[in-house]
């Protein structure tokens, strides 16, 4: 793998997307983790990346449709 | 799936008790892809819910054995958000920000924290959701989708480009810069001196 501190910084958020969403082969994954281990710029990036994704997986909980509307589909669907 | 199968079929047939079944199986993520995409706007959100499921009766008829009823659900919803919002011209452009912020804290972690929330972090956690609703609805509704079915809904890039009918590329695309300017205004909101240090750089 090319060193990350060479590439350009599109690159370089592509391949640290592809590590958060576990499509890097396991030899590059390792690599990228010695790599945040030692360098603080890609570390915080990703850091700050995981809260994102952290924040957006919240948002998976607590999305029941409210009562009325359920009631409601139900009454269009077969009638009162 | 056999149980589903049959529900399909008799749907098919016009049997709204059995629609009724499945719509008892896939309100849920449905409603919540509405939510999240029609952020902040709870109204337009059961409009979508509701039209969803009954476009998905009058249609099934055409709706392939072969494919998923999730899927196929999915994409009617996303379509409806979809038409919804892309008469709205003032949706802003995203940028993609090309330069990783600063943070103070030096150690490097690179794994998800696991574990059950302690109550400070279900307060936390609704905050965040909060946040993301906020965020979410600055962005163009082509972003707020694959952001919602990828990153909340948990499907794949494929069934993502799948359901919105893109490339996979695409739907990279947009996910990495939805991410990224998502991740800058939460960034924002925790750290407002260094943002506005940061913009001005």
């Amino acid at each position: 793998m090319m060193k990350l501190e060479d590439l350009s910084c599109r690159r370089r958020v592509a391949l640290l997307m592809d590590y958060l969403d576990r499509e890097l082969p396991p030899p590059q994954r390792k690599s990228l983790a010695e790599h945040g281990a030692k360098c603080r710029s890609c570390a915080d990036l990703l850091k700050s990346l995981m809260r994102t994704l952290e924040a957006l997986h919240s948002s998976k909980k607590n999305a029941k449709p409210p009562a009325a509307a359920r009631l409601r589909l139900r009454a269009r669907l077969i009638g009162p | 799936m056999g149980a589903e199968r049959d529900l399909i079929e008799k749907s098919r047939h016009g049997d709204a008790a059995a629609f009724t079944q499945l719509v008892h199986r896939y309100e849920e993520r449905i409603f919540r892809l509405a939510k999240n995409v029609c952020s902040g706007l709870p109204a337009e959100a059961e409009d979508v819910y509701q039209e969803t499921f009954l476009a998905a009766f009058k249609k099934i008829r055409g709706f392939r054995k072969d494919s998923d009823l999730g899927t196929w659900l999915y994409r009617i919803a996303s379509n409806l958000c979809f038409m919804r919002y892309r008469r709205k011209k003032s949706e802003p452009f995203v940028p993609l920000l090309d330069r990783p912020h600063g943070h103070d804290d030096e150690s490097a972690h690179l794994q998800f924290a696991d574990g059950l929330p302690t109550p400070e972090e279900s307060a936390r956690k609704k905050e965040l959701v909060e946040q993301v609703a906020k965020a979410l609805g600055k962005l163009p509704v082509d972003y707020r989708l694959v952001l919602t079915l990828r990153d909340i809904e948990g499907l794949s890039n494929k069934e993502t480009a799948e359901i919105l009918k893109l490339s996979l590329t695409a739907v990279k695309s947009r996910l990495h810069r939805g991410r990224l300017f998502l991740r800058d205004e939460f960034e924002r909101v925790a750290n407002p001196s260094a943002a506005a240090r940061i913009s001005r750089k």
